[in-house]
């Protein structure tokens, strides 16, 4: 599935909002929590984390995972936390719109 | 926003960090195939179907680096990083092209914004007042001089009677020689009345103002020194104020250091006490200046003073009958033909500049031509037309600014010197800067120029055939022939620029010329002077004493081998000319009253004057040893005084009294002689000639006809008077031509001022020709190699060469000389007795840049007859 890109910032974001995450284990997650239906792609997944960290949504740390592999992980920032709080607003608004409107038309 | 913000913060950062930065994104990028894989291992594969399963999941991994790279970076200024340092190897590898166009840049900008600065502040200083509008002249106009200066007594009717003007001075002009040990300097002295600092609004950078009882005769003897007499003579002590110097021989002491901006050379202020004889309207001498008050015009103050005029006149008719008032706004007056000299300095400065953007455009475009095939190529494997431009754009600014940078020093530079050469015509007391609008614009203007014609080749590469460029041979293709034309068109053009200035500048030369050979009714070329001082304190306190030391004195110097005449006076043309006012009785005896007073000037001399500076005796005799002390006194006038006060009659034998003579007595004239002017151009004075013996006085000239100078001679001279008196303060040895030739100071400076800009011109102009010409060869060195194989001889070649390169500057220096025919004709102010269409300056001007040019021209055409015909042949 292709999402845009705002999109695919509220869903990182909202993922490591429940914690501080490395990149491929936010893949695994997005993958969990839709059920499968979204694959998202590294060359994807990386760009956008880049982004956001040069916007100072998100900030990186180095440490070691579970199994002894060292990682990139990323926690949200205090920045970031109030861009997810306004990008679930917008979405919020945008999708109860949108439903309204398809309904009635 | 904020966002926006932090982003460029972030990326600018990155430029610093992209090593770790790349070492980090493959870490990670690592870590992820390992975690990958341990899901993969988890599921139950083995290591290598693992690994590979991670991998083809991932994809490619340079490329999402790349695509996370570009999220990190700035990459306009990455990229702009890139195109500087190609476009620094592309100059490196055409270094003869880099220099010339740096050079040509600097040279632009420097001469232009040096030149234009000093001569810009030369030309304005005397506008240097605060508020300098507000400033007027008050004259006396009489039926004879639309401007004269004016008495006491005028004056004072003008400050008092008149409600336009804030403040009213007078100011009276003289010189005095200040004493510094063996030697003295000649300064002028301006005795100004109490009102006369503060209505120019400036005041003593050390020390007081005059204070109000100073100007009274007796408590006068005080004086501000000018900061440039400060600084040179007194080596800008502090501890000066308080000291007693000795003008003239008279004790002043000094009470401060003025700076009037506007005037120029060495002077003193003095406290003038002639303004305080408010009933005297018979002498004159006043220069006298007034500010108009906020509001005021100039036509009011006009009615008033006709009004005080008319009501003078009632009153004394002797001698202000028939004469008016007249107020001049002092601008107007102190510089003549303001708009039009500044509108000559910015043409020279515009056709400099324009000869160095033509430069530079040419040799651009020239490259261009070069350039056309790798363009071609770049774009054939797909370039993008942006980014080429970007990268010439690039490659001509970094030429644009080394050049300009260049420039800014070389202005810095030139200042200086170019401020010495202006400091016979403005004060030398302030720093001259750079003028920051000329040297914005010149900047301005050759980096458009640099930018504009840089581009063409991107340009016109992008927009047209990729096949013709690339093809071989395809540097000689059409396209070349219309560019070849352009380049001609620019170099007639800088041909024709730099024909016009040297046409000014010759014209100057030839103005001084006829300036320094003009007929001053003198013959000043074997005349020698020097001034000398008697001590009056000692030894010379009376008439007597004078003439005994100057009997001696010439009897000793005419002695000396090569020495033919010998005479001394007490003032001289073009140096110190005393003045004094005189009464004429019109006939003996007198009847009526005495005419009215006029000035003249007064020249005390010993006989011997006349001879020595060639000037003529046209009536009447010459003063002998007999007039001295004691004989019966006698004066010589010259024709223009004998023209303006004796019309019709026969001076000799009439009388005159000079008023400053302590003897109150008559003179008997007994003889007329030809007018010595010191100034060219200059009207006629009147000028009375006394013997020394009957008026002494104790700052003397020695003038010397020699056969033959020598520095033997000089020493002699300084010794034989030294042994006259060993107390004596002696000057050098000057020729006298040299010190006439000190009011050629403006136009002398205006001729070295248009001498640089030509010269400049000129060099930047055979720059352009050669480097046109030898483009134009390396152009058709595969030509000339068929030629020379099919057996041209190196004559032939090098005459194939000139003839296209000559065609264009004759076609420049026609177009040129018609422009000057043009445009000298503006320039008629400035010259002096020179016809602005001369022929044999046209004529001269155009035969030396064809020299020139032929010799740009003929360097590049030798050289390709050392073309070896094999290589030219393989050559495209």
């Amino acid at each position: 599935m292709d999402l845009p890109q705002g999109t695919l910032d509220l869903l990182v974001l909202r993922v490591l909002d429940t914690g501080k995450m490395h990149g491929w284990g936010i893949v695994q997650r997005l993958s969990l929590l839709s059920k499968g239906a979204l694959q998202l792609q590294e060359g994807t997944l990386y760009p956008a984390l880049y982004r956001m960290e040069a916007k100072g949504w998100i900030k990186p740390e180095w440490a070691m995972t579970e199994h002894n592999r060292r990682a990139k992980y990323y926690q949200l920032t205090a920045i970031g936390r109030k861009r997810l709080a306004a990008e679930k607003q917008d979405w919020d608004r945008l999708s109860e719109v949108v439903a309204a409107v398809m309904k009635e038309a | 926003m904020m966002d926006w913000l932090r982003q460029l913060r972030f990326r600018f950062l990155a430029l610093f960090r992209r090593r770790s930065m790349e070492q980090e994104m493959a870490e990670e990028m690592r870590a992820h195939l390992e975690l990958e894989a341990d899901a993969h291992r988890s599921l139950g594969l083995n290591e290598k179907d693992a690994a590979h399963a991670a991998q083809r999941r991932f994809g490619g991994v340079e490329q999402i680096k790349e695509h996370a790279r570009e999220a990190s970076r700035l990459l306009w200024l990455e990229q702009l990083g890139q195109d500087l340092r190609f476009g620094w190897r592309q100059l490196m590898r055409a270094p003869s092209f880099a220099v010339v166009s740096i050079l040509t840049i600097a040279l632009g900008i420097g001469a232009c914004t040096a030149l234009f600065s000093v001569a810009n502040k030369a030309l304005l200083h005397p506008l240097d007042y605060d508020e300098p509008g507000q400033i007027v002249m008050i004259w006396e106009s009489t039926p004879k001089f639309s401007r004269a200066v004016t008495s006491p007594g005028n004056l004072h009717a003008w400050q008092t009677q008149t409600t336009a003007f804030s403040d009213v001075a007078g100011v009276l002009g003289g010189s005095l020689r200040l004493s510094q040990g063996e030697r003295f300097l000649a300064l002028n002295s301006y005795s100004v009345s109490p009102n006369f600092l503060r209505m120019i609004r400036v005041r003593p950078d050390l020390g007081r103002e005059f204070a109000a009882d100073e100007f009274t005769k007796g408590k006068d003897h005080v004086v501000l020194l000018s900061r440039g007499l400060w600084q040179t003579a007194f080596g800008s002590r502090t501890d000066v104020v308080g000291e007693v110097i000795h003008l003239s021989e008279q004790p002043y002491t000094v009470i401060g250091v003025i700076n009037d901006p506007v005037r120029t050379g060495n002077y003193v202020i003095l406290p003038g006490t002639l303004a305080a004889r408010t009933d005297d309207f018979m002498t004159h001498g006043l220069f006298v200046w007034a500010r108009l008050k906020p509001g005021a015009t100039i036509a009011q103050a006009q009615q008033e003073l006709d009004v005080i005029a008319a009501r003078v006149a009632a009153e004394h008719p002797n001698p202000y009958k028939g004469r008016g008032a007249l107020a001049a706004r002092y601008v107007d007056f102190a510089v003549s033909n303001l708009r039009l000299r500044i509108g000559l300095l910015l043409g020279a400065t515009g056709l400099l500049l324009l000869i160095a953007c033509v430069n530079v455009t040419n040799l651009l475009l020239a490259r261009a031509s070069t350039r056309q095939r790798e363009i071609a190529v770049r774009l054939a494997l797909g370039a993008k037309r942006g980014r080429i431009v970007r990268q010439l754009l690039c490659e001509t600014m970094l030429l644009a600014v080394v050049g300009g940078v260049l420039g800014v020093v070389l202005a810095w530079l030139l200042i200086d010197p170019l401020a010495a050469a202006a400091s016979s015509i403005m004060p030398r007391t302030d720093r001259i800067t750079i003028d920051g609008w000329v040297l914005l614009g010149s900047i301005t203007l050759t980096v458009l120029t640099t930018a504009g014609i840089g581009l063409v080749p991107a340009l016109q590469a992008t927009q047209g055939n990729l096949i013709e460029p690339l093809k071989d041979g395809g540097q000689n293709a059409s396209g070349g022939r219309a560019r070849q034309r352009t380049r001609q068109i620019l170099v007639a053009l800088q041909v024709a620029a730099a024909c016009v200035l040297l046409i000014s500048t010759g014209l100057l030369v030839r103005s001084l010329r006829t300036a320094l050979k003009t007929d001053l009714g003198m013959a000043p070329d074997p005349v020698y002077i020097l001034w000398f001082s008697l001590d009056s304190r000692r030894a010379y306190n009376s008439p007597e004493k004078i003439a005994a030391f100057t009997r001696t004195a010439l009897e000793r110097l005419n002695a000396l081998p090569g020495v033919m005449s010998a005479s001394i006076s007490g003032g001289l043309p073009g140096s110190a000319r005393p003045r004094d006012g005189f009464i004429l009785e019109s006939q003996r005896p007198p009847a009526g009253p005495a005419d009215p007073v006029t000035m003249a000037e007064v020249y005390p001399i010993t006989p011997a004057y006349f001879q020595g500076l060639g000037i003529p005796l046209i009536a009447g005799r010459e003063f002998t040893a007999r007039d001295g002390v004691g004989s019966a006194p006698v004066v010589l006038i010259n024709q223009e005084m004998a023209r303006r006060h004796f019309a019709g009659q026969n001076p000799l034998g009439h009388t005159l009294r000079l008023l400053d003579d302590p003897g109150k007595t008559w003179s008997e004239i007994v003889g007329i002689v030809g007018n010595a002017q010191s100034f060219a151009g200059a009207p006629l004075e009147p000028q009375v000639y006394r013997p020394l013996e009957q008026a002494p006085t104790q700052n003397l000239f020695l003038i010397l006809k020699v056969t033959e100078f020598s520095p033997p001679l000089a020493t002699a001279v300084r010794e034989t008077l030294l042994a006259c008196d060993p107390a004596l303060t002696v000057n050098p040895l000057e020729p006298y031509h040299q010190t006439l030739a000190r009011q050629w100071r403006s136009l002398s400076f205006n001729l070295t001022l248009f001498s640089l800009f030509s010269g400049f011109a000129l060099l930047l102009a055979a720059v352009g020709i050669y480097g046109v010409t030898a483009y134009a060869v390396a152009q058709r060195t595969r030509e000339i190699g068929i030629r020379v194989a099919l057996g041209a001889l190196p004559g032939d070649v090098v005459r194939l060469i000139l003839r296209r390169s000559l065609l264009v500057v004759g076609i420049g220096l026609i177009l040129g000389l018609a422009a000057a025919a043009a445009l000298t004709r503006l320039m008629t102010s400035l010259l002096y007795a020179t016809n602005p269409y001369d022929p044999a300056t046209f004529a001269l001007v155009a035969l030396s840049l064809a020299l020139v040019a032929l010799l740009a021209s003929w360097l590049p055409a030798r050289r390709a007859t050392k073309v070896n015909p094999i290589v030219a042949l393989r050559h495209d």
